[in-house]
């Protein structure tokens, strides 16, 4: 089978894990008579019982839950995902949903570098100087990582950077929130900052990225550095460490080229997982750091029991995360040359 | 190596060599200060059961030793030096060009990840001379002969200009590859070249692997068991290889096996290990005919015969020493139906009894 039959195969699979979350979703949001009234977004305080009986009637909110569920099917076939609660002013979902898509994936991208960039080196370091000091270091740091609870290392940054700092009279970092955007051409706010000139919201944007970024790779990056230590030290007992040693070659071309690479396999798919989880959106973290993403956006739907944002909201998450572990299964071909699919 | 020897120089001597390994079951002594004399081209067979010290003294040799070991006395002299006192840095610089060495499973010993291309490559581009000399001998639309550069590498001795572009490098590198690979008889080069470790049989594995270890033109070759994994019909093919190559290749030769007719058929000399010490060297022919130590006439006596196949074979009473406490004296001893008071005692030394023919037992 070539890769790209793989994908397309896959991808076809996608399609039915849509339905099922789909039915589950709606089951779960709709299927319980004291949750969320799904009509409550189409009446206001001075209509009569009389009238909103109409809306709930024309709506179909009356019928029975699978009458319901092909209705709510076959508007999101129209592109009609419905509208939002108080908390998302009655918009429809889907632009509320795509208007903050792009800062869950600025904040994503941004601590998915920053965990490949500390944990892959902090992994290295830690199984090349097994049991001697920089190993130690390194797995305290990790331990650290993988234990602290995001939402309380959020609260301890914004205590530091931003309270304790402006209080000693030092430059400090925005604790919440992000500048509003001024003109939108590709969608992302720091892309579209670079594109228009604008450097000074693309700093300011930086700025008010940069904790939330920490916040969260720093769980993740424990969690890649203890996967890149274990498999590294297995990668280095190999014979063909050996071999490459034997040939003269000098350590940092036998860590590199020799090992890292057959090394990097799990510690892709880790990456590639945390990355699509992210794109989910983190929701504490966005919440503590009241960053405008989707992660605060589903925290707050949740709250008001808003079935039609929780559905668009599941079903991108369930898109992302199987595009992403099919995205990881591609780059094992790339990696291991034996993989073939 | 610079000046021309004679055949019967020695290039590589290994003096009452003793090397431990920290376990947590306590110090096994694997090396009990082994003696053996390299000559200059030949080929010299170390022979011995599992265990008995060959690959650590392979190990001690290239300075590739596992972190628990440590040397505890004992010299390796490589052309005046004392290998044993060198860094880290120095050893690995030797390993690029003068210390090659051929492993057993040309399946685990082979990069899984990286292209037979991209493992040869780096060998070559490491030594600058080489990729120079290629450069000054190459001829337009003719194949470079790699035999050409081996005989290069002894006469030339004034100092090159050894610049060359990247481009340039790569580009020859490409070239001396190919010509590696048909040394050792690979054909298609730019295919193989291409290919991972995966896409080829075990004998062209083995073939790859020992065009890695000639690429660097190296003074000591060592083939470490390098038939063992392979099966019948491979071996002979792999063995015939180095017979053909011996001529060309220019170097001296360590060969490092269990298998008796595999030392037989490719060595000039045997020296044959028991429990961490050589106990006797002998040319070829002459182990065979006349072993002098217990341990090698009982070791020839378990080989099977084919002119007389019914015949029961004899084993050797007992089992291998335990090395964390090692019988005192001869290693051999308890095993040993001609054991004296004296063997209890003290390890007899290696001493010449007949010429070329030392043995290190108290019956001589």
């Amino acid at each position: 089978m070539k890769l790209y039959e793989y994908i397309i195969r896959r991808l076809i699979l996608l399609v039915f894990v849509l339905l099922a979350v789909s039915v589950l979703i709606f089951y779960l949001t709709r299927g319980f008579e004291r949750g969320f009234a799904p009509w409550a977004p189409y009446i206001n305080e001075k209509m009569t019982a009389e009238q909103i009986e109409e809306v709930i009637k024309a709506h179909g909110f009356d019928r029975p839950l699978h009458e319901q569920y092909f209705y709510w099917f076959r508007d999101v076939f129209n592109g009609e995902w419905g509208l939002t609660g108080t908390w998302g002013l009655g918009l429809p979902a889907n632009r509320v949903f795509f208007n903050r898509f792009p800062r869950t994936v600025e904040l994503a991208v941004f601590a998915t570098i920053l965990t490949i960039s500390i944990g892959i080196p902090l992994g290295i370091i830690s199984a090349v100087k097994n049991n001697k000091l920089p190993d130690h270091i390194s797995r305290i740091i990790a331990l650290a990582g993988y234990s602290t609870p995001s939402y309380w290392f959020g609260f301890l940054l914004q205590l530091v950077f931003f309270y304790y700092f402006s209080l000693w009279g030092l430059p400090n970092l925005p604790s919440s929130g992000a500048p509003s955007i001024a003109t939108r051409i590709t969608g992302l706010p720091i892309l579209d900052g670079l594109l228009t000139g604008n450097l000074g919201f693309v700093w300011n944007e930086f700025v008010h990225l940069i904790l939330p970024s920490i916040s969260l790779s720093f769980i993740s990056l424990g969690f890649l550095a203890r996967i890149v230590r274990a498999s590294m030290l297995e990668v280095l007992r190999q014979d063909y460490i050996t071999m490459a040693r034997s040939k003269g070659l000098r350590e940092r071309v036998v860590i590199y080229r020799h090992a890292l690479k057959n090394a990097l396999i799990p510690a892709v798919t880790l990456t590639g997982i945390f990355f699509a989880s992210l794109l989910g959106g983190a929701m504490i973290t966005e919440y503590v750091f009241s960053w405008p993403g989707v992660g605060q956006a589903a925290l707050l739907a949740v709250g008001q029991g808003d079935s039609n944002f929780i559905l668009l909201y599941s079903l991108v998450f369930a898109t992302i995360i199987v595009l992403a572990n099919l995205a990881v299964d591609v780059a094992y071909a790339f990696l291991d040359p034996r993989i073939k699919y | 190596m610079s000046d021309k020897r004679n055949a019967k120089d020695t290039v590589l001597e290994i003096k009452n060599l003793k090397v431990n390994f920290h376990t947590y079951r306590g110090e096994v002594k694997a090396l009990n200060g082994v003696d053996l004399k390299l000559c200059c081209k030949e080929v010299l067979a170390l022979v011995g059961e599992s265990g008995c010290g060959k690959s650590v003294t392979v190990q001690t040799l290239i300075g590739l030793l596992p972190e628990n070991a440590s040397v505890l006395e004992g010299e390796i002299i490589l052309d005046g030096d004392n290998l044993i006192n060198k860094t880290k840095e120095e050893m690995r610089i030797l390993r690029t060009h003068d210390l090659a060495i051929v492993f057993q499973d040309p399946m685990t010993f082979l990069n899984p990840v990286l292209t037979i291309g991209t493992q040869l490559e780096e060998v070559v581009t490491m030594d600058k001379d080489l990729l120079v000399e290629a450069i000054a001998i190459e001829k337009p639309k003719q194949k470079l002969d790699f035999t050409d550069l081996i005989k290069m590498d002894d006469s030339a001795t004034e100092p090159k200009n050894l610049k060359i572009s990247r481009r340039e490098t790569k580009r020859i590198a490409k070239r001396l590859c190919a010509a590696i690979l048909s040394l050792v008889k690979l054909p298609d080069q730019e295919r193989i070249l291409k290919q991972y470790p995966f896409e080829l049989s075990g004998g062209m594995r083995q073939r790859a692997m020992i065009a890695m270890a000639l690429a660097r033109r190296p003074s000591i070759f060592i083939a470490d068991e390098i038939t063992t994994a392979l099966d019948v019909t491979i071996q002979a093919q792999i063995l015939h290889l180095l017979k053909e190559l011996r001529d060309k290749i220019d170097a001296s030769t360590l060969m490092i096996t269990h298998d008796l007719s595999v030392a037989a058929e490719t060595a000039d000399r045997i020296a044959v290990m028991y429990g961490g010490n050589v106990v006797e060297v002998a040319s070829s022919v002459v182990l065979f005919r006349r072993p002098f130590h217990p341990y090698a006439q009982m070791l020839l006596k378990a080989i099977p015969n084919i002119e007389n196949p019914t015949s029961r074979l004899e084993a050797i009473p007992g089992t291998v020493p335990e090395m964390i406490d090692p019988p005192p004296g001869c290693r051999f001893h308890p095993r040993c139906k001609y054991a004296m008071d004296a063997c209890t005692k003290k390890r007899p030394r290696l001493k010449e009894v007949e010429k070329g023919h030392e043995v290190a037992c108290y019956l001589y």
